[in-house]
């Protein structure tokens, strides 16, 4: 007993995954009885655009957590219009694992969130849903941000929707910053926090 | 109006100095006491010379994207990139006190005869590995009960040969205590030990890209990972990536090290936060539990 080295293990279960290893065959394994099975060939899939859309039919079904993050962090390797637009219906999904999963994946896809608001998220009829979109613009790194964010500033009715877009503002600071949390201010004077954040991206 | 900086030329404002601690957190998971103040208004002030503009025009570059090299700037000045022998002991502490008891206690409940295996993940040079050796051997009263495997990776071959070879100069032995160097390094020159070869041949050094799935399918079933400070060199894509490929490589019920300051909350929700009194540790969760 003590320390050991066993250089020639062999993994367990390694027979089994050598097996289905192609695409198809991977493809098939998203179907697995076994979330373990499913969630490492959504990793397999790795970089294979043909599997998209067996992946994209993987995240409506997947209920298993693990087994859906694994297909979500291959998805948000194919930063697509395609991949934006299911991951957006994501955003109304009943589930908030679901939810909070969509918007995860959807932070790191830049181009899929450009496409989704060319797609008109941020006027989505459910406020709910605008909120959400409005927290994928919170981390997402696109030069357009700024640009996405005045809009709900200057006319969504909503002063929660509104409140999260000056909160992503004031994370990108500057004249931005000071200029919606100005203008929701004035749109929403007796909103006290919408006041807070005025007073606050006002001062040195 | 533009934010405006503090008189003093190193100090940001408060306003300033939380939108980085806020972007820093989530594009590396790493988090910034309030008591690190000086240390990173000096180093962001450093970087936003370097840009040549005012804060608000570097941090929106960093912050939408603008420049992807503003953000591995500032990574790379926030972050301090050396390896020496029981770097965040207390981590090891966790390791010894904590997390290995328990496996202990499971494999005697199963009577499971498995050895118990630990990755580390970059090995670098091999001192982190090397330290767990170290602390099994002189502090788990239970070492001589169980097969212990260390198995050691790195995706930089020259690092590698660097860590089998197993030499080390001053500065990677500053914090081993003079007995241990005596019980587990023999002496090289007046400033070069090497560890001895018991030891070394204990450690598997291999080639692994944490990255990259099909290197790390065959990392398997380990009780324990270390990877520390890595994933806050990753973008978001990369360190979600690697984080399913720790997550696959743990047995269920087993545990992953990251560095003392990073979190894998901001990364993703696979792995379950516990509180060991030496510090926080990220457990795969067991077969059947909920999520």
């Amino acid at each position: 007993m003590g320390l050991v080295r066993r250089t020639a293990q062999v993994p367990t279960g390694e027979e089994r995954r050598e097996a289905v290893r192609d695409s198809s065959g991977l493809q098939q394994q998203l179907r697995d009885g076994d979330a373990e099975q499913r969630r490492r060939a959504a990793l397999d899939l790795w970089g294979d655009a043909d599997a998209v859309p067996a992946l994209l039919d993987a995240l409506a079904s997947e209920h298993d957590g693990a087994a859906r993050d694994a297909v979500l962090t291959t998805l948000a390797g194919h930063d697509t219009p395609a991949v934006g637009a299911a991951l957006g219906r994501d955003l109304s999904s009943e589930d908030a694992a679901r939810r909070n999963a969509a918007v995860k994946a959807l932070q790191a896809m830049p181009l899929a969130v450009a496409s989704l608001v060319e797609g008109g998220v941020l006027q989505d009829a459910d406020a709910d849903v605008r909120v959400l979109a409005v927290m994928v613009l919170s981390a997402v790194s696109h030069p357009d941000v700024p640009q996405w964010l005045r809009p709900v500033v200057d006319s969504d009715a909503d002063a929660n929707v509104v409140a999260a877009a000056v909160d992503v503002a004031v994370t990108i600071g500057g004249d931005i910053a000071e200029e919606l949390a100005a203008t929701a201010a004035g749109r929403f004077p007796d909103n006290p926090y919408l006041r807070f954040l005025a007073a606050r991206t006002g001062q040195p | 109006m533009s934010t405006a900086a503090r008189t003093d030329d190193t100090a940001l404002s408060e306003a300033q100095f939380a939108r980085v601690r806020e972007w820093v957190y989530r594009r590396t998971g790493i988090q910034f006491a309030e008591s690190k103040r000086y240390f990173v208004d000096k180093r962001v002030q450093s970087c936003v010379r370097k840009h040549g503009g005012s804060f608000d025009a570097w941090f929106a570059g960093l912050r939408l994207g603008a420049d992807p090299a503003l953000a591995q700037q500032l990574i790379n000045e926030l972050t301090v990139n050396e390896t020496y022998f029981l770097r965040e002991d207390h981590q090891f502490e966790g390791l010894v006190h904590s997390v290995l008891p328990a496996i202990a206690a499971e494999r005697r409940a199963t009577g499971s005869s498995q050895p118990i295996r630990i990755l580390s993940l970059p090995c670098s040079t091999g001192e982190e590995a090397y330290s767990i050796g170290l602390r099994l051997l002189e502090d788990w009263e239970d070492i001589d009960d169980f097969d212990v495997e260390i198995v050691a990776g790195d995706i930089d071959t020259r690092v590698l040969s660097f860590a089998q070879r197993g030499e080390y100069g001053p500065r990677s032995m500053q914090r081993v205590p003079l007995a241990v160097r005596t019980r587990w390094f023999d002496r090289v020159d007046a400033e070069t030990y090497r560890v001895k070869q018991d030891l070394r041949d204990a450690m598997d050094f291999r080639v692994v890209n944490v990255c990259d799935s099909e290197s790390m399918r065959a990392y398997r079933d380990f009780d324990v990972i270390f990877c520390r400070n890595l994933l806050i060199y990753f973008d978001e894509v990369s360190s979600r990536r690697a984080a399913e490929n720790l997550f696959g490589a743990l047995r269920p019920g087993g545990h992953l090290f990251l560095g003392h300051s990073e979190s894998m909350s901001r990364i993703s929700p696979i792995f379950t936060p516990v509180r060991l009194p030496e510090g926080i540790v990220y457990r795969r969760p067991p077969i059947g539990a909920a999520r």
